[in-house]
């Protein structure tokens, strides 16, 4: 079967910095190319102050050349996806709403959000947003009840995150496995390959551990976290926010490689002992498509 | 709300726990001559399918009042039917019990049997409007792997565990009710194999697509196993077994066993999916063979073919499926099956346009909307995976807006339909005034 394209806003890169973080940077767009976000860290600790200069990247086993942009200095997309099933009641929709209102805290002006919710039916909401007191008033509406469609409700998520040309942040939090949906794993799997977002997973830590939602979550360079309660959400939000701004944006154009099929996607950082977190590849577009 | 959920394979005792009841060969007293009248009275007014007096009498029995009943229920089912009972004990109760079958077998023990299976079937789906007796004395039988244990149908006090949307929430006593309807209609045939009364077949597959419909898989396991030993050649029974052994192969059932808490006298034990899927591939095509119009095992067939590996022959069911021009639901859930085949044969126009088809049926179905995102996405056009998913309102949708989340129902989608048939077919009582007190 061919491989078909990683989506045309992926495909059409922002790069490059111009101007100051705390302004908004400028920038000129590339011919087709790929934007990988990566997380560098040293233990735990996400690595401040890299620059291209620091970084391999192979396409494919073979060497490009990269542009890299921190992901503070430009816009954040978060699409907030929110189990609300049956077991989201009494408290931990309180807490997940809590949550959701400490992340849209940490927004900036320029930033966008939207929220998609989950149980046996799928709800995008709110679509992406500077506007984050209707995402509140959104949440506030929350009414648990039905099954989880939790494959169904990630892939609207991801490909909510297509129209957005910033580095998406999908933010799904559930607090149990799937029950009802209609997409299977590998079928969303082969979604994330060709998103340019990055799924962070928070599931509560006495529900089965989704190898599925593990598996979604590393292939777009993204984790899946536990929390032993639902009071813990809004730190791991916080967190999770904060993690996410401190990621770098590699973009390329891949050269010396065929367009088409899967690329195995390879970063180092050339400073010993760091560690980097990506997504392992993407899907390429055949030339001429 | 999430409907709980019984789940019958899911009770494996870690303590094997095997009471002795009080048993037949116990004296038939006074007592037992008094609930046995009580209990025929009831079935001659009952009416079928409403919760009625005769209803409340049945959910207010007492474990003692079964026990009592017990001790006389083959002496007055064997004179029900006709035979002739020699008693060397000639006591009151005794002949209390043999006068009250010689009435009620009038005219004939069937209409006795179908009425009371009726009464007891009706007391299940009731229970809850009549709260249930304080059972002091009810010991709880476990149904212990291997014990050999034979509980009478009346006595039945079988533990099963409860599930919320995939997590296990607890247990709960099974009903009495539907093991001894099964053994009262089962006397309808004089050897199993027969079955040859068409209200056998009807009341055993409405009761299972009850069942089913209200997620009741306890007790809709044993009252599959029972069927397919008293029908073996009936269609019906084939695929609400298989339908029931393909609910067990979904993730929702498969996450139960790892949610059981460990350690205690209630575990799930669900088999493996690829089983339990082995299990409903080869009834739902005994279904098929029984039956070669029943177009929607095939269907089921099909996608249990896809989940294997057996791309092309699924797709090869499911087109010689659609030929025949199938109800509605049955071709959206072929066009369904057909695409996700096509996906896996690696035909995406294919599998496209049985998305689109599966959405020209059902317009608003969430599962077909995500099947047309999908297709679009893997042919890189990002506007036509976006597209439904915009359809998607943040309102939800009726349930039946998408047939996959009827899916599970199986024949549980007719339920009302099958009951009301049931009902309707159900013969009249005797006319007569009846105390009931």
């Amino acid at each position: 079967m061919t491989r078909l394209a990683a989506h045309a806003t992926a495909a059409l890169l922002l790069a490059g910095i111009g101007g100051q973080a705390q302004q908004h940077p400028t920038f000129f767009s590339r011919a087709v190319g790929v934007r990988v976000d990566a997380l560098v860290t040293d233990g735990r600790k996400p690595v401040a102050g890299l620059t291209a200069q620091d970084f391999e990247l192979r396409d494919n086993g073979v060497l490009q050349s990269v542009d890299v942009t921190i992901a503070s200095d430009v816009p954040l997309n978060a699409v907030l996806a929110f189990d609300t099933s049956a077991s989201v009641q009494g408290k931990r929709r309180r807490d997940l709403i809590d949550a959701g209102d400490t992340f849209l805290d940490g927004l900036k002006p320029v930033d966008r959000a939207s929220l998609l919710t989950f149980s046996r039916d799928v709800a995008p909401r709110v679509r992406s947003t500077t506007d984050f007191a209707a995402v509140r008033t959104e949440l506030d509406r929350i009414a648990p009840g039905g099954l989880t469609s939790l494959m169904d409700g990630v892939y609207a998520a991801l490909t909510v995150a297509l129209a957005q040309t910033d580095p998406p942040l999908v933010l799904v939090c559930t607090d149990g496995t799937d029950t009802s949906s209609w997409l299977d794993p590998r079928e969303v799997l082969e979604a994330a390959k060709r998103s340019n977002a990055v799924i962070y997973a928070v599931t509560s830590a006495d529900a089965r551990r989704s190898t599925s939602l593990a598996d979604l979550a590393n292939a777009t360079g993204g984790q899946i976290l536990s929390v032993k309660s639902s009071a813990e959400l809004s730190t791991t939000f916080r967190r999770i926010l904060q993690e996410f701004r401190s990621r770098y944006i590699l973009t390329y154009s891949p050269t010396g490689v065929r367009a088409g099929g899967f690329h195995a996607i390879d970063i180092r950082v050339k400073r010993r002992g760091l560690v980097v977190r990506a997504r392992p590849g993407y899907v390429g577009l055949e030339s001429g498509s | 709300m999430t409907k709980l959920r019984a789940i019958g394979t899911a009770v494996v005792a870690c303590a094997s726990v095997a009471v002795t009841h009080v048993t037949a060969a116990d004296a038939i007293s006074d007592a037992t001559a008094a609930v046995i009248q009580k209990w025929a009275n009831a079935v001659e007014v009952h009416v079928a399918g409403h919760p009625d007096e005769a209803v409340a009498t049945v959910c207010r029995m007492s474990y003692r009042d079964r026990v009592d009943m017990n001790a006389g229920l083959d002496l007055f089912l064997t004179a029900l039917q006709g035979a002739e009972y020699r008693s060397k004990d000639n006591n009151r109760a005794v002949q209390a019990v043999i006068a009250a079958a010689h009435r009620a077998g009038q005219p004939t023990p069937a209409r006795f049997l179908k009425r009371a299976a009726i009464l007891h079937a009706d007391a299940a789906i009731y229970r809850a409007l009549f709260p249930r007796p304080a059972e002091t004395t009810a010991p709880t039988i476990y149904d212990s792997m291997g014990s050999g244990v034979r509980v009478p149908p009346l006595l039945n006090n079988k533990r099963f565990a409860t599930d919320k949307d995939g997590e296990f929430v607890g247990s709960g006593i099974a009903d009495w009710n539907w093991p001894f309807a099964r053994d009262l209609v089962d006397r309808l045939v004089s050897r199993p194999e027969q079955g040859s009364d068409p209200f056998l077949g009807a009341w055993y597959h409405a009761i299972a697509a009850w069942m089913l419909a209200n997620g009741f898989y306890g007790d809709a396991e044993d009252h599959l196993h029972h069927a397919a030993e008293i029908l073996p050649n009936d269609a019906r029974v084939m695929f609400d077994r298989a339908s029931y052994a393909e609910i067990l192969g979904f993730p929702k059932s498969q996450v139960l066993p790892a949610s059981s808490p460990s350690g205690g006298l209630v575990a799930v034990h669900i088999p493996r999916a690829t089983d339990t899927n082995a299990e409903a591939e080869r009834l739902f095509r005994r279904a098929f063979q029984l039956d070669p119009t029943f177009v929607e095992a095939r269907v089921r067939l099909a996608r249990l073919l896809d989940v294997r590996g057996a791309h092309a022959e699924a797709l090869l069911e499911l087109r010689s499926a659609l030929e025949t021009n199938p109800p509605r639901i049955v071709a959206f859930y072929a066009h369904l099956f057909a695409a996700r085949a096509g996906l896996n044969a690696g035909s995406l126009p294919d599998a496209a346009n049985h998305y689109r088809d599966a959405l020209s049926l059902y317009p608003n179905a969430q599962s077909a909307l995500l099947g047309v995102s999908q297709t679009a996405l893997l042919a890189a056009d990002v506007t036509g995976a976006l597209a439904p998913i915009e359809r998607l309102g943040p309102n939800p949708v009726p349930p039946d807006a998408d047939p996959w989340w009827q899916y599970d129902l199986a024949a549980g989608r007719d339920a009302t339909k099958l009951m009301q048939s049931l009902w309707a077919a159900t013969p009249p009582g005797a006319v007569q005034t009846a105390r009931l007190h």
